[in-house]
């Protein structure tokens, strides 16, 4: 029998030959190098291999790396369109600089070294005029971890900002409340019953690796539990779907924790030992003694309402299937496996406490770092050390954590054009990396607005690989390498082990393979595409020339005194010094460490790893649970957070424990006379999570987000399937086609996230296969009006695929019609909107969009004043223990 | 020699369209065609709506429809089972997209050949699964040799319960799936709205279902790919122009046997003959991908094709046909008498062997009625009669000439309208595929031309016209309104017969 392998073994990378496909069956060989990468197109980190050709040194193909422990080679379908994206005949390959008005499209070809020498010259002047809080670096996906932190930590900066509070904030939150940890790490391979929030199935934060064991877990005979009001794919594989009313899956949550707690299914030993029930006696329940009996006749009491009925009662899913999960996860014990990141929790005001609830279910089955149950990131994720680490920054960036939002769990990114508004600040460089606020964020013509005002923002640096709506209203459009054009390195939780990776420019390494040195990775990239690692190196010194800022030294090798680090040096560095079993492994092939990631481009930490960390026994510290004193959680009491001091303390004493707190569009208060619905904007497709790689691969399979409506629904309002829709927000309106469809509650409107990309230009600033062409008008007073003028058309380019474009309509940019809607303690971005539908007019046409932006400030204004500002009880910004991106120092906390 | 095949087990695919893009990027598969993909559906009502997911690729059939067709057997099949193109010797006739019962063969838009799913024939070489096994993130897709029991793809199939593709089709296809729906993967029970739920609808085929809105939760398509149809308006017009050349000189040659002496039948018919086959030959070449390749036919052909056996079967009766021109301009009767002889079997066989062509259309079950050969014989007898009506005006012909004429295409139209009362209004179908075929014809989009056209210009109207003819002694001011209806008739039905036999989804 012949042994089929899925991959050419790594005897063979340096020597592949491979059969020509597209001659075949005439033998045709080719020869490759086979050069292993990691995937940049979502935060998974998947392992990749590149074929890249011996004689063209074209990446032919991108594969799986059957060495990644996380991805076990196989990727999605976005990792495969890598050579897509490289291929484009849309990528911008040369630095640009706009030579009209801001925004008007007008660009010039422009050197590197004037590039480098115009913004490191502005930022040297901001930092030695201590304008430091005016230099900000915005990131979406970062797809790599913790060098740009390092590099702004070297320039003195608090100035990172990120997507994370339109993205995952809450969830986040909720997670570091109860353990200190912000994600969980569920190991669904080894599961007996999986409960899923986020439809980890098609567009999970890791996508390919977690679906991988969902279903390894299902086949192995787990339980698959799926609440989402929508029919996603995951819902479609789920044993039991539970498509609650939007915003309600807490009740459903606390009523299968009641029903633990009721039945004394529930893991008591764990609960006793490892949660901070005294705290919540004494808090709460001053009436009762401090004994864990006591706590369990408090929580029958505090939960006493969330029977199933009620719980029906508020979330539309019938008591025996609330019933039905119950149980399946009390037979789970502690094989029980969770998740939740976007979907309820950033949807609603106050979503992290649905997380909460859920996570509460993960503590009464005792799941916590056990086989099958929910690790905690910090056991699953490899960290490795940079050189030469930075201090951390003396001041408090308050556009980044304002005061208004004191337990914010990331930047509140997306109320920046607000804020500037205010006043509160202004930029002097403002830099945008592979990310797309405009596009992305609520409210995008604020963004809009900020970004055409130079007052506001003095020089804004798009450093992207990919025309995006963002990058059109820069000064500087800075090509960067895609996920083969780069070094990085990434590691995430993405099953009960740990790996980290190594992303490469896989030309830059088969040149050196035939024997050509290569300077700097954009020596191998095409056209004049740098990488941004060697960007930061380069900036850098020019910010500092000659060390006098203090600022050169971290950018100097650790091998040649006061020389300019290479890329080489810096990971070199980091795989000798910071990866355990890394150099030992590497010396047993004799290699250096640096060697051996490039062979194979990931390193395995470890084969199994449960967090247990917290029963490790500690001499001093920690806590001590039955007499014995053990490591514990990141927490302030050591312990699970089942009463959170810190929501009491700093304003939110209601809140301290988790609840079931209705939203900001809860179904009762919708007026279905008045046609109101709730609008799910926030679903994702699994070709489509981002706004990243618009390809005609991916295009040709979705490129529309039609409205999902009830029939019963659609019915009603007289919409059949392919109507035109007119979709009222509280800041305007858009236009789109109605998708008539069974798949969805009744009362529940839908609609994918990452669709409706647009360009102002018709042949350059976005995606030709991607995007529609817009005109966009705007009156004095902040109405803002686009209209398509048309969708995606056949072009002429060299790739003849683009002659064969034949989808036409594609998509409607939902976001622009949505307020800012911060939560009040995430500061999480609540997705969720009430609309109001009608029938579309004869005049409306598909992708019209109308956008008042003095009512998205007055929404705005009210969502603010639902915070409860800092100080704290201790008079700070921000609770001392909350993890945040460059924690300043212990001063900047203070209040001047 | 191992047999290959796969298990697609459905219980873990997640519809991620991994394997869809993997295949396009292994083999560089042009935008707008597919070697393999996943369609979904939806059914039932909320909240117990599903989506099933079906990934599809060749089938790589024991026996293989696609390679019978292949005219020039281009599609071969290798040691290993699968079956493989050389597209070198591929005209593009597309004869083996309408064979493919599974809609798995294209034109590649870049080598404008025909293009199909080899299982990776190029990775097996290597001992590599198929792309798609490879990048599956849920392994769901199985590879390896069905022959070898040790193979987990045996041991599945002999284990679990499997369904394939319309296994009435009796093909033997290898790919086998678990717990699939009925109503995915037979193509013709879901509908087909005219966008998806990512998107728009490319290509939708005519004939599908279209979805009810009084009753939501019947299965619906919410994505598929699109779907190109193998022939189109140039095998129409080949249908016409072959039917008047080998009508026309079929009745030609038995005039002349009948004692005509006159030009119609001695010039006229083998003229028309003669240009008519000239023109079908042109249509046809025109219709491939790669018409400069036309000769390969004649050149490498395969014997089981009756694509191929056509080609010679037109070559010998276009051959007759300016053979008797010839003979004509040379005053040579006896040469006519015994051409006229010889072009009664081959202007039948180049007439009916169409029957069977399309009959090995085997996709197309509208294709597959019993009486598609004797009705051909029936048409061609309608235009060629027609033809030489027209052509009548332009010689002096004897009044039994005429009356023969009118008469004959009376009596063919009579059984032409016949067979297509009968399969078309009066016989159950025998499939839901043949079924949406003539839905569509009887009330849908060809219900018109239907209607009008074939039952109405190519049936009532000439019958009609022909009474009045009987009775009026067949003058010609009857007779050519007569013929001109029967034509334009005629290119109406053939105009359905072609396209309504490609409207429903095969996949
Ligand atoms: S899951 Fe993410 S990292 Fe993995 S292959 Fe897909 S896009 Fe790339
Ligand atoms: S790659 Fe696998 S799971 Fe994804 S659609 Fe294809 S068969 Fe299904
Ligand atoms: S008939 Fe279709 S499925 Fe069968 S071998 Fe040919 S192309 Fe493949």
């Amino acid at each position: 029998m012949t042994e089929f392998r899925k991959h050419p073994p790594v005897s063979d990378w340096d020597n592949y030959v491979d059969f020509e496909s597209t001659s075949w069956p005439k033998k045709d060989r080719r020869k490759y190098w086979i050069i292993p990468s990691i995937c940049f197109n979502c935060e998974s980190g998947c392992g990749v291999i590149a074929y890249v050709d011996k004689d063209t040194l074209d990446v032919r193909k991108i594969e799986g790396n059957p060495l990644h422990p996380g991805s076990r080679g196989r990727t999605c379908a976005k990792g495969v369109v890598t050579p897509n994206q490289l291929e484009d005949p849309d990528r911008i390959l040369y630095p640009l600089r706009r030579v009209g008005k801001r925004g008007s499209g007008e660009w010039a070809r422009v050197s590197w070294d004037e590039v480098l020498e115009d913004i490191g010259g502005r930022i040297r002047k901001a930092i030695l005029e201590d304008r430091r809080r005016e230099v900000m670096y915005h990131v979406g996906r970062p797809g790599e971890d913790g060098y740009v932190n390092r590099v702004l930590q070297a320039w003195g900066l608090d100035g990172h900002n990120s997507h994370t509070n339109v993205c995952s904030s809450s969830a986040r939150l909720a997670h570091f409340l109860w353990t200190g940890a912000d994600r969980p790490s569920p190991d669904y391979a080894n599961a007996k019953t999986i409960l899923l929030l986020s439809s980890h199935l098609e567009s999970g934060h890791y996508f390919n690796p977690h679906a991988q064991r969902i279903i390894e877990g299902k086949t192995k005979g787990a339980k698959l539990i799926v609440m989402d009001p929508r029919m996603s794919n995951t819902s479609a594989k789920a044993d039991v779907w539970m498509p609650t009313k939007p915003g309600t899956e807490g009740a459903i949550l606390l009523a299968i924790g009641k029903y633990l707690i009721d039945s004394g299914k529930y893991n008591r030993d764990f609960v006793k030992r490892w949660v901070n029930w005294d705290t919540y006696l004494t808090t709460s329940r001053p009436d009762l003694p401090v004994t864990f009996d006591a706590f369990e006749i408090a929580l029958k009491e505090e939960y006493a309402q969330f029977t199933p009925e009620y719980a029906e009662s508020e979330s539309g899913v019938p008591a025996h299937k609330i019933l039905e999960a119950a149980e399946a996860i009390a037979d789970a014990g502690t094989a029980f496996s969770t998740h939740s990141w976007r979907a309820a929790a950033a949807g609603h005001l106050w979503g992290w406490q649905i997380t909460r609830a859920l996570y509460f279910l993960v503590v009464l089955m005792g799941a916590v770092g056990e086989k099958g149950g929910v690790n905690l990131h910090v056991t699953n994720k490899f960290v490795p050390k940079h050189p030469n680490p930075p201090p951390a920054p003396d001041y408090w960036n308050e556009l980044l954590f304002p005061k208004e939002f004191p337990l914010a769990f990331f930047e509140m990114s997306f109320l920046l054009p607000h804020f500037l508004k205010e006043g509160r600040g202004k930029l002097d460089v403002y830099f945008t990396r592979v990310y797309n606020p405009l596009w992305t964020n609520p409210d995008g013509f604020s963004w809009m607005e900020m970004l055409e005002d130079e007052s506001k923002v003095g020089l804004h640096v798009a450093l992207t690989p990919m025309w995006s709506e963002t990058a059109w209203f820069a000064d500087y459009v800075l090509p960067m390498g895609l996920g083969t054009e780069r070094h990085d390195t990434m590691s995430q939780e993405t099953h009960a082990g740990r790996w980290l990776g190594f992303r490469q420019p896989v030309r830059r390494v088969a040149l050196e393979k035939r024997g050509t040195p290569v300077g700097a990775t954009h020596e191998a990239n095409p056209g004049q595409v740098w990488e941004e690692s060697e960007f930061w190196i380069a900036l850098s010194w020019k910010i500092d020339p000659d060390g006098s800022l203090g600022i050169r030294k971290f950018f100097e090798s650790p091998y040649r005194a006061g020389k300019q680090i290479t890329v080489d040096e810096y990971y070199g560095w980091m795989f000798e010094n910071s990866v355990p079993g890394l150099p030992e492994a590497a010396k047993k092939e004799e290699l250096t460490p640096l060697q051996y990631m490039r062979k194979y481009g990931v390193f395995k930490v470890d084969d199994v790893a449960y967090s247990k960390v917290h029963e490790q026994p500690v001499e001093t510290g920690g806590v001590e649970i039955d007499g014995k004193r053990m490591t514990g959680f990141n927490t302030p009491s050591r312990k699970l957070e089942f009463f959170s001091p810190t929501l009491a303390e700093w304003g939110w004493p209601e809140h301290a424990i988790p609840r079931y707190v209705t939203g900001h569009v809860y179904w009762r208060d919708l007026n279905p006379a008045e046609n109101e619905f709730d609008l799910l904007p926030n679903f994702r497709l699994p070709t489509l999570i981002h706004t990243r790689a618009p390809v005609k691969w991916l295009y040709e399979i979705a490129h529309s987000n039609p409205l999902w409506i009830a029939s019963g629904d659609a019915a009603k309002l007289g919409i059949a399937i392919g109507d035109l829709v007119k979709v009222h927000t509280g800041i305007g309106f858009f236009i789109t086609r109605a998708w008539v469809t069974e798949g969805i509650r009744p009362g529940v409107v839908a609609m994918s996230h990452h669709l409706g990309r647009w360009r102002l230009d018709e042949d350059q600033g976005g995606a030709r296969n991607a995007s529609a062409l817009v005109r966009i008008a705007r009156s004095d007073d902040g109405k803002y009006e686009m209209r398509q003028v048309h969708g995606t058309q056949p072009f002429k380019s060299d790739d003849a695929d683009s002659a064969r474009v034949w989808w036409t309509e594609i998509g409607v940019h939902q976001n622009l019609t949505f307020p800012v809607q911060p939560d009040p303690v995430s500061g999480m971005h609540c997705w969720h909107q009430r609309v109001r539908l009608e029938k579309a007019a004869p005049d409306d046409s598909y992708g019209d969009v109308m956008v008042d932006t003095a009512k998205s400030h007055a929404l705005y204004l009210e969502w603010m004043a639902k915070t409860r500002p800092a100080p704290g009880p201790d008079g700070t910004r921000r609770p001392l223990w909350f993890d945040r991106p460059l924690k300043p120092v212990r001063a900047a906390y203070d209040f001047p | 020699m191992p047999n290959y095949g796969f298990v697609i087990d459905l219980k873990k695919c997640i519809g991620c369209h991994a394997c869809t893009i993997a295949c396009k990027a292994e083999h560089d598969i042009p935008v707008g065609v597919n070697r393999c993909w996943v369609k979904t559906v939806e059914k039932g009502r909320f909240p117990d709506a599903q989506r099933l997911f079906l990934p599809v690729l060749c089938n790589q059939c024991a026996d293989a429809p696609c390679m019978k067709i292949c005219p020039t057997s281009a599609l071969f099949r290798r040691h290993d089972g699968i079956v493989d193109l050389h597209g070198d010797s591929c005209i593009g006739c597309k004869a083996c997209m309408a064979a493919c019962p599974y809609d798995q063969l294209f034109i590649d838009p870049n080598t404008r050949t025909a293009e199909k799913c080899n299982f990776c024939a190029n990775r097996v070489e290597n001992h590599l699964e198929p792309a798609c096994v490879s990048v599956c993130p849920t392994e769901c897709r199985i590879f390896g040799d069905m022959d070898d029991p040790t193979t987990e793809v045996a041991q599945i199939v002999q284990r679990e319960a499997f369904t394939v593709r319309k296994p009435e089709k009796g093909t033997g296809p290898k790919v086998f799936y678990l717990s699939a729906d009925d109503s995915i993967i037979q193509p013709e029970i879901a509908s087909r709205p005219f966008m998806f739920k990512e998107g728009g609808v490319h290509l939708r085929p005519l004939g599908s279902k279209e979805p009810d809105p009084q009753s939501p939760g019947d299965p619906r398509v919410d994505y598929d790919v699109p779907h190109k149809k193998a022939w189109g308006i140039d095998l129409v017009l080949y249908l016409l122009t072959k039917g008047i050349s080998t009508g026309a000189l079929f009745l030609g040659a038995i005039l002349w046997l009948m004692g005509d002496r006159s030009a119609l039948s001695g010039l006229a018919a083998p003229l028309v003959a003669s240009i008519f086959s000239t023109l079908t030959a042109a249509v046809l070449v025109m219709d491939l991908e790669r018409p400069e390749r036309f000769y390969y036919i004649l050149i490498r052909p395969n014997w089981n094709s009756w694509m191929a056996r056509g080609a010679f079967i037109l070559t010998a009766h276009g051959a007759v046909g300016g053979l008797w021109v010839l003979a004509w301009l040379l005053d040579a009767p006896t040469l006519i008498t015994g051409l006229a002889v010889l072009t009664l079997p081959i202007a039948l066989a180049a007439t009916g062997y169409t029957g069977l062509l399309f009959a090995q259309g085997l996709a197309r079950d509208l294709w597959q009625g019993p009486h598609a050969t004797i009705d051909l014989i029936a048409q061609a007898a309608m235009e060629g009669a027609a033809a030489l009506l027209i052509a009548a005006l332009f010689t002096n012909v004897d009044p039994w000439v005429l009356r023969t004429l009118g008469w004959t295409l009376a009596g063919a139209t009579s059984l032409h309208l016949l067979i297509l009362i009968s399969e078309n209004l009066l016989a159950p179908s025998p499939t839901l595929h043949h079924e949406l075929a003539v839905r569509a014809i009887r009330h849908g989009a060809y219900a018109r031309l239907f209607w009008v056209g074939a039952l109405g210009l190519g049936g009532l109207a000439p019958l009609a016209l022909f009474a009045v003819a009987a009775t009026t002694g067949f003058s010609m001011t009857i007779l050519i309104p007569m013929a001109v209806v029967t034509l334009a008739g005629s290119l109406a039905w053939e105009y359905i017969w072609v396209e309504a036999g490609q409207c429903v989804p095969i996949s």
